[in-house]
């Protein structure tokens, strides 16, 4: 089917169709697009929209009267430990999370990118953390690091003699916390990561080869470069997805030891459904996005900065 | 018959680059220097998962051991049976099935519709809208359930089906979009465009152009939707009150303790688990060729 026909008779006929058709396909845009952004609208900008401004309320189902509180729920909760601690642990979280998910996502996409025999396998294997809900393995988490009957600890005390107390201490507590969602998350990353490596051409690394680059050479010098951009997009969507994680401390610690590992979100949902403090929880909540906000704006900062280096 | 052509074309993109380098990659690399990393890349992504199968499977003074035995020496269905009793499986399983199933197609096609008007359709502020659309997925969930639970309360959705729907798909809804669209402006729009000149309606150059062309992606997306959607806990949490809108991943905490002795349970916990897992596990493993490809169609046009 050549296009040539069509086009000629595009032209042959266009100024007399063209004004009538041209509004009514502008309104066929609309109307396309209309159920999702009504859809997106209602459930998500709209309810935000109300949290911003019920966080400068008391509001509270306890509460008869609802009045204007102006900026306290925002100063108390840096009074509150319970946010404080939340907010410190989201911060290690995220950074210590999203720079360990990152890296094994390198590891696993270098890996997956080389050739060897079951390779579609191995991939395929690559998804199941992917697939698994983070509910489930965070509820199966509370006994794989139990310390008497844990697998964890039963690997560790066959090879040297010690069964670490992971839960007991705010330390162990993190290093779990954190190692489980690298576990969960890092293989989604790597799928990424990867469709960023097939997109080097061979001769690139042909060239470095023959100008006598190491294979870490060649890495450091030749693919991070060239994945820069994708990594830094990436990072974005890691470590906004980091500051958002509840299921993992819901089923996992609970937040436990105190508050050592509760993350923001989890501190909202025990605010609001727990503690019936809509306000004061919708002030967590929009502080919550703005840290989400500030990381998403530092990263295209990055993004933009070696694009031009680039 | 065009449509296996799109495919085709797709795959093609993906596949090209690794079989050309195939060569050179082995000279650097070798072959000895992979099995290692392989084998421990299997064994950590492999050992918790087995791990919970094996609990499944194992009665629970069995667990309860030092050190652990990895294979069952008495592997019985007992957990399967306990967790039946403590928690409605049959009705969660249904549940869970309703709330992937609706929400997945319901975002497809609202995403379908979507992303062929901004990839295709010129019109003022579409760019804007588009953007808006990908940014408004940034907006958590966190910070718009507790105005969200309010108004659902008023219009009688907590506790609904339609209602979870509803939340699950609109969640879906921006990277559905985004997915949508890159796949879509990989088909050439020539087609579309001679319909048009013969006079064919949007209705039909949909029907009978757009959707068969697209069909591959079209499963891809729905696939990793019901997955995405499947696995969802947080909204149900919030939204289901009751046994008739509970889903399988509240029925994973409502197993761990066992309420006459108010012990904790692992055994029906891993039973429950297995029970969520199975099915996107199944998914997963038969259609990863198609997962992977959308996941990346995402990552690429970025």
């Amino acid at each position: 089917m050549s296009t040539s026909p069509g086009s000629s008779l595009v032209e042959m006929t266009g100024r007399r169709w063209s004004r009538r058709r041209r509004v009514n396909r502008v309104m066929l845009g609309y109307a396309l697009i209309a159920p999702a952004i009504l859809w997106r609208a209602s459930i998500s900008v709209y309810p935000f929209g109300r949290a911003v401004l019920q966080s400068f309320t008391n509001e509270s189902p306890l509460n008869a009267v609802i009045h204007w509180v102006g900026w306290r729920n925002y100063v108390n909760m840096f009074q509150d430990t319970t946010v404080t601690q939340s907010l410190l642990f989201t911060l290690i979280f995220t950074l210590a999370g999203s720079a360990l998910q990152l890296m094994y996502a390198l590891g696993i996409a270098s890996l997956l990118n080389r050739s060897f025999r079951g390779r579609t396998l191995v991939r395929a294997v690559n998804l199941l953390p992917w697939a698994m809900p983070t509910i489930v393995i965070a509820t199966a988490a509370q006994w794989f690091f139990n310390d008497q009957y844990g697998m964890i600890d039963d690997l560790i005390a066959r090879i040297v003699p010690v069964r670490p107390v992971w839960l007991a201490s705010p330390t162990g507590a993190r290093i779990a916390v954190i190692l489980l969602d690298v576990w969960k998350n890092a293989p989604w990353a790597a799928i990424f990561v990867l469709a960023g490596l097939q997109t080097i051409p061979s001769e690139l690394y042909e060239a470095a080869r023959v100008d006598g680059a190491s294979p870490w050479c060649t890495y450091r010098t030749v693919v991070l470069p060239l994945l820069a951009p994708l990594l830094i997009t990436l990072t974005v969507f890691i470590a906004t997805y980091r500051v958002l994680s509840f299921d993992i401390v819901y089923g996992f610690t609970q937040g436990g030891p105190g508050y050592t590992t509760s993350l923001l979100s989890y501190q909202v949902y025990k605010l609001a459904f727990t503690g019936l403090e809509y306000g004061y929880g919708s002030a967590v909540a929009v502080f919550t996005f703005l840290v989400v906000l500030c990381i998403t704006l530092v990263c295209f900062g990055f993004l933009r900065r070696s694009v031009n280096y680039l | 018959m065009r449509a296996k052509e799109g495919g085709a074309m797709a795959s093609e993109q993906f596949d090209a680059a690794p079989r050309t380098r195939r060569k050179g990659r082995r000279a650097v690399v070798g072959r000895a220097g992979s099995a290692i990393p392989i084998a421990l890349f299997l064994i950590i992504t492999f050992a918790p998962i087995y791990w919970i199968i094996l609990s499944a499977f194992t009665p629970l003074s069995d667990l309860f051991s030092t050190p652990l035995h990895y294979i069952p020496a008495h592997p019985s269905l007992i957990n399967f049976r306990a967790a039946a009793r403590l928690v409605p499986l049959g009705q969660q399983f249904l549940n869970s099935t309703v709330l992937a199933v609706g929400s997945a197609s319901l975002s497809v096609v609202v995403a379908l519709l979507a992303a062929y008007g901004f990839a295709r359709i010129r019109f003022p502020g579409s760019n804007f809208l588009f953007l808006g659309i990908l940014l408004s997925g940034f907006l958590p969930a966190i910070a718009t359930i507790i105005p969200l639970f309010e108004t659902f309360s008023s219009l009688n959705l907590v506790d609904s089906m339609v209602g979870l729907i509803a939340l699950v798909g609109n969640l879906l809804l921006p990277t559905s979009i985004w997915i949508m669209a890159s796949f879509i402006r990989q088909v050439p729009i020539e087609m579309e465009e001679a319909a048009q000149v013969d006079g064919a309606g949007f209705p039909l150059v949909l029907w009978r152009i757009v959707i068969p062309l697209l069909r591959p992606a079209l499963a891809t997306l729905f696939l990793i939707n019901v997955i995405t959607a499947w696995d969802e806990f947080f909204l149900p949490l919030i939204f289901s009150r009751s046994a008739a809108t509970a889903t399988l991943t509240l029925g994973v905490t409502q197993a761990a303790v066992d309420p006459e002795t108010g012990a904790v349970a692992w055994g029906n916990e891993a039973a429950v688990a297995l029970i969520v897992i199975a099915p996107v596990f199944t998914l997963a493993m038969v259609f990863q060729k198609q997962i992977v490809e959308g996941l990346m169609a995402g990552a690429l046009k970025g």
